[in-house]
């Protein structure tokens, strides 16, 4: 077999398979091959390192998930209290007493007008056709 | 004796940075990434009576993270196409250039080769995890794992 055909058992052997015994036996007799190992076994822990960092956390992280936490955790505490306050407030609105409307210029009326009015007529109302407001005959007794 | 059940603070901190790693290596964005994560650990505190093994938390907020993070990359994607950005730090191995490149070859790598080796690479998530994730045979993740670190070895020049 030639160097190049050793290459596919070579690259496994950098990967950190166990070396078949036929690779191990060239290797004791190719230099070539045994620098060509080192330099894949090199290269595939770089691979591993590149892949590895990129996942690295930002410093932190727990602290910030916890803290995020904590927060949801107080939340609802806060969405009942604030529940209760807006019933409350709607409470308050719905019972109040109807305001008074305004005074306007066309419905105002003079407080001399009612005291012009005579009682009795306010009482009864206004007299009918042929009916007198106070029948007072000769002989009734005042 | 049972060990005192740790408090939802511990299995923050415990899980906050797999929960991360997990929306970041569907999103491929910090910002994005970390509100996944909040909003994952919001829906935990809400959930955590339906969880039937303790044990099981980390597995169980890493798998929810994993959901979060796909139904917003549909969002994205109806929406419009995204560059994806990688967090700033750069490996002292690469150089800046031969990261971009790698970078450039994992964004072009077949999604479900991508998918398990941005999950594996995860400090803290073994296989048996990133089959539970994605919900694959365990042997599944070590293969596809074994190919995708292969084929950026072979085309990382």
């Amino acid at each position: 077999m030639t160097c190049r055909e050793w290459r596919p058992a070579l690259l496994d052997s950098a990967l950190g398979l166990t070396a078949a015994p036929p690779l191990a036996g060239h290797l004791e007799a190719c230099a070539e091959c045994r620098a060509e190992l080192k330099r894949l076994r090199d290269r595939a822990a770089a691979i591993d390192a590149v892949v590895a960092r990129a996942a690295a956390p930002p410093p932190g992280l727990e602290d910030r998930i916890l803290e995020r936490l904590a927060h949801r955790r107080r939340w609802p505490a806060l969405a009942a209290a604030g529940a209760l306050a807006a019933a409350l407030l709607l409470f308050a609105i719905l019972t109040r007493p109807a305001p008074e409307p305004p005074l306007t210029l066309s419905s105002w009326q003079s407080p001399t007008r009612s005291l012009l009015t005579p009682p009795l007529r306010v009482a009864v109302g206004p007299p009918r056709l042929g009916e007198t407001l106070f029948p007072i005959s000769p002989k009734s007794k005042i | 004796m049972h060990a005192p059940e740790p408090s939802f603070e511990d299995r923050v901190r415990d899980a906050g940075r797999i929960v991360y790693a997990v929306a970041h290596s569907v999103l491929r964005d910090p910002a994005e990434a970390e509100d996944v994560a909040q909003e994952v650990f919001l829906m935990a505190y809400r959930k955590l009576d339906q969880l039937r093994d303790a044990g099981h938390f980390r597995a169980w907020v890493a798998r929810m993270s994993w959901r979060q993070a796909l139904n917003r990359k549909r969002g994205w994607r109806r929406r419009l196409a995204r560059d994806f950005r990688w967090t700033a730090a750069r490996p002292e191995s690469a150089a800046p250039e031969q990261t971009l490149t790698l970078q450039h070859e994992v964004e072009r790598m077949p999604e479900h080769l991508r998918e398990v080796l941005l999950l594996a690479a995860i400090e803290g998530l073994d296989a048996r995890e990133v089959s539970a994730i994605l919900e694959i045979p365990e042997g599944t993740v070590r293969s596809r794992l074994h190919a995708a670190r292969k084929h950026l070895l072979e085309v990382w020049k």
